[in-house]
């Protein structure tokens, strides 16, 4: 029997941690709450009144979402590690990088989707509203800034599962990685509040990220995984 | 984890060595030449200090390395 | 001897040391040499800093002279920070050890001239801005994110027991960190105003542009000098641990057989 082909195994791989995922939901639903509850934090932190609300809602909302997604991040690689299911996924006759980027896949599908929810909630919560361009900018930014921020959150979550503490290690690490999309990601949120266009810059600064860290995963994923199955 | 150690002191002393001539002077105003040779002495010292420092711990990093290379050999002789 | 040690390796017994025969590691040689090297480059570079540029410029007065430690801080920073990811590639590539301890050592010392950068530019922005820390100057954040994410390095490295699995996450930690810094500094200047003094005129000056660069130089060999040292540190702590991992073995077999 020959292995199947590189997108086959891709498609099985996301379809797979979909089914589970959506089976177990305990992640999708901590990363939820955890949003919300910074979202309410908020709302304690810094009076919601509109004026101050106009300087601050990009930071806010980009806050909330980097915390919410976090949790999302760290558990893409820390059960699995724990419960062995990654060692049998490195039995497979499957290609590290082709792990990499299903991993990629179906962390970013959760991510955003989490994220369009928070969003909505935001916009009632805090009595906000989109007109069509600042939509379309704000759904924009939120995939760009997205793929980087989970293609450098897998790389350190799979450096960190399985160490003691690992989770906070996850954030230490992954913040300070982030911080030039987040910068970013906020200017170009606030954009699309103030109901403007894309930024071509802001755009072509979030791919670059993008394809800087997607390039450097494809390259050094298979180092972080190639000593898991004998040794852990 | 010893260089943060040293970088400690290191880096207040420098402190100390630069925040002297950046607060000393308004805008515009050149100190005068003592002034300038006290900064001179003050780095040079700091400088010195952290040379010596390195060059005795180094010495003694040379004889635990000794030390080591004897555990090293007491260790083979045990697995053959 | 090395024979039993590599058989053990391919028979899985000798895998968490991933050593090889030898860890080696003797102290670094001309030591000595090197130290009054970096002293009497030091020393002249004071005297440079005294006597041949002008000891006050127009706008921010003599304060300006923390710059002729704060630059080569700057450039020697980078110097580090990209010895330690070609170190960490280069582990990636050889697993030899020896490039997870340089890399380290890199580490500790870029962070060190990191420490030195940030005081010395904090202190200078508080006599030429009147403000200690200024959030949208790219240069600034740039050198603060630095820090954070190469302590974020030896935490990491610190953090997994595992010597081997340690060595190679670190290795990709490494090469991938590097790649941030021309980010952080890019996006900040999308929008942050370069408040940062290399404006002047006055530093553009023949006296201060030839002194700053020889204060690179002179520095360069006094955070080689540390770089050294380091080294020496990592390499005795590796081989203690590597020597603690084959007792252990011993006592193991001892108690099997």
């Amino acid at each position: 029997m020959t292995p199947p082909g590189p997108w086959k195994s891709y498609c099985t791989l996301v379809r797979w941690d979909w089914t589970r995922e959506m089976r177990r939901k305990t992640t999708l639903l901590s990363m939820g709450v955890m949003g919300l509850i910074t979202l309410f934090l908020f709302s304690f932190a810094i009076p919601p009144e509109r004026e101050v609300l106009l300087d601050t809602r990009a930071g806010i909302l980009w806050v909330t979402f980097l915390f919410a997604a976090t949790i999302g991040i760290d558990r893409a690689f820390r059960a699995d590690g724990r419960s062995g299911m990654l060692q049998g996924l490195l039995l497979a006759p499957v290609r590290r990088a082709t792990l990499f980027y299903a991993r990629v896949t179906s962390t970013f599908v959760f991510v955003v989707g989490l994220q369009l929810v928070l969003g909505v909630l935001f916009l009632v919560l805090f009595n906000q509203s989109l007109n069509v361009d600042g939509a379309i900018t704000l759904i924009a930014t939120v995939i760009a800034t997205d793929l980087g921020f989970v293609t450098v959150g897998v790389m350190i979550g799979a450096m960190t599962w399985s160490v003691p503490g690992g989770d906070v290690l996850l954030r230490i690490l992954l913040f300070p990685m982030l911080l030039p999309v987040f910068n970013v990601a906020v200017a170009s949120a606030d954009r699309a509040f103030k109901g403007q266009a894309l930024s071509t810059t802001q755009l072509l600064m979030l791919a670059a990220f993008d394809l800087t860290f997607l390039g450097a995963g494809h390259l050094l994923f298979e180092h972080l995984v190639k000593d898991v199955g004998s040794d852990v | 984890m010893r260089t943060p150690r040293i970088a400690v002191p290191t880096v207040a002393a420098l402190l100390a060595i630069f925040a002297a001539p950046a607060f000393a002077q308004g805008a515009g105003n050149a100190p005068s030449s003592d002034y300038r040779w006290a900064v001179y002495t003050g780095c040079s010292l700091v400088f010195v200090c952290i040379l010596v420092y390195l060059f005795v711990t180094h010495r003694k990093g040379a004889a635990l390395s000794e030390d080591l290379a004897h555990l090293e050999r007491r260790i083979d002789s045990l697995e053959d | 001897m090395s024979t039993i040690n590599s058989a053990d390796r391919t028979t899985g017994v000798d895998r968490t040391s991933g050593a090889l025969p030898r860890l080696g590691g003797s102290p670094a040689r001309g030591f000595g040499v090197h130290a009054v090297l970096a002293l009497a480059a030091l020393l002249f570079l004071n005297w440079l800093v005294v006597t041949e540029v002008p000891l006050a410029i127009k706008g921010i007065g003599s304060s300006y002279l923390i710059f002729f430690y704060h630059f080569p801080a700057a450039i020697n920073v980078f110097v580090f920070y990209g010895a330690l990811m070609g170190a960490s590639v280069l582990y990636l590539k050889t697993k030899d050890p020896i490039w997870d301890r340089r890399a380290r050592a890199a580490a500790e010392v870029g962070i060190l001239c990191n420490a030195v950068l940030l005081v010395t530019g904090s202190t200078w922005a508080k006599a030429a801005w009147n403000a200690w820390w200024v959030w949208n100057d790219p240069r600034l954040m740039s050198a603060a994110v630095m820090t954070l994410i190469y302590i974020g390095y030896l935490m990491l490295h610190g953090a997994i027991e595992e010597p081997a699995r340690r060595r190679q996450v670190a290795g990709v930690y490494g090469s991938l960190a590097f790649l941030n810094i021309p980010m952080v500094h890019y996006s900040i200047k999308l929008f942050g105003q370069a408040s940062h003094p290399m404006k002047f005129d006055a530093l553009s000056d023949a006296s201060v542009v030839a002194t700053r660069w020889y204060g690179v130089a002179a520095f360069f060999v006094f955070y080689l000098l540390i770089y050294r040292w380091t080294f020496d540190r990592k390499s005795r702590a590796d081989r203690l641990e590597d020597s603690l991992g084959r007792i252990r073995r011993i006592e193991e077999r001892g108690a099997t057989s």
